[in-house]
């Protein structure tokens, strides 16, 4: 079915580019290692257990505790006909509820290289130590094979974007806001 | 250590290895993992904002 449609594009001579883009989703690894990986999840929602696409008012934060740690990976299903991608950034629109706190391992400078994933933990995160950020970061704060400036020229993922909402004792009502995910794409 | 599974964050199907999750059809989008239609309509701007910010990268 896919052949056909993307005949169609070319014999129409008006070929859409995304009919010859790559294919990028997010995935959430979970549970014990190896863990399960799910592809092209729905929500980044955090909360009091460990699974993707989580129901956070079934699995609420207790004021004062952390979020279960999310790792999360850009992955490349299909190059298409592109040769590169890279450049990839994340960051938060919207404020968090009360005091809480947003960390994560994305940084744009000193970056620590790939995260080895570990099972996710709610208590106070070793790897997710930087503020995450709230507007588009002037460069990458994710990297691809340890490095900020690594590409992929084939499927693949990136590193391990780890992050951890911390939340305050006095803080009693959640929040809704936006994950952004960017990357650069060379055809 | 446990053996890694894939699950489909659409349809929620399980298999055992990647080859299996990008060769499957997902009964929720009608599309596999490789198509760009399995990303939903939203995609395509996404995409062209991609090579758009590439293609300006690459003859700066």
């Amino acid at each position: 079915m896919r052949y056909v449609d993307y005949q169609s594009c070319i014999r129409q001579r008006k070929i859409d580019r995304v009919c010859k883009a790559a294919v990028v989703e997010i995935d959430e690894r979970n549970g014990a290692p190896a863990g399960t990986l799910t592809h092209n999840i729905t929500n980044s929602n955090m909360g009091s257990i460990d699974t993707f696409n989580l129901d956070p008012v079934a699995n609420p934060v207790i004021p004062g505790q952390n979020t279960y740690e999310k790792f999360q990976q850009i992955h490349v299903t299909s190059m298409g006909g592109s040769s590169k991608i890279d450049n990839l950034k994340v960051w938060r629109t919207g404020a968090l509820g009360g005091a809480a706190i947003h960390l994560t391992n994305l940084r744009t400078t000193s970056y620590g290289g790939a995260v080895v994933y570990a099972q996710p933990v709610n208590t106070t995160s070793s790897l997710a130590t930087q503020t995450m950020p709230t507007s588009l970061p002037g460069s990458s704060n994710l990297g691809i094979s340890g490095s900020l400036g690594g590409s992929l020229t084939a499927p693949g993922w990136s590193d391990y974007d780890v992050e951890q909402i911390q939340t305050n004792a006095a803080d009693i009502a959640g929040s809704t806001s936006t994950k952004n995910y960017q990357y650069d794409e060379t055809a | 250590m446990q053996e890694e599974k894939h699950v489909c964050g659409q349809c929620i199907k399980e298999f055992k290895t990647e080859k299996e999750y990008l060769d499957h059809v997902c009964e929720k989008t009608g599309f596999s993992p490789t198509d760009p239609r399995h990303l939903g309509g939203e995609f395509k701007a996404i995409s062209e904002a991609a090579l758009k910010r590439g293609e300006e990268r690459k003859s700066a």
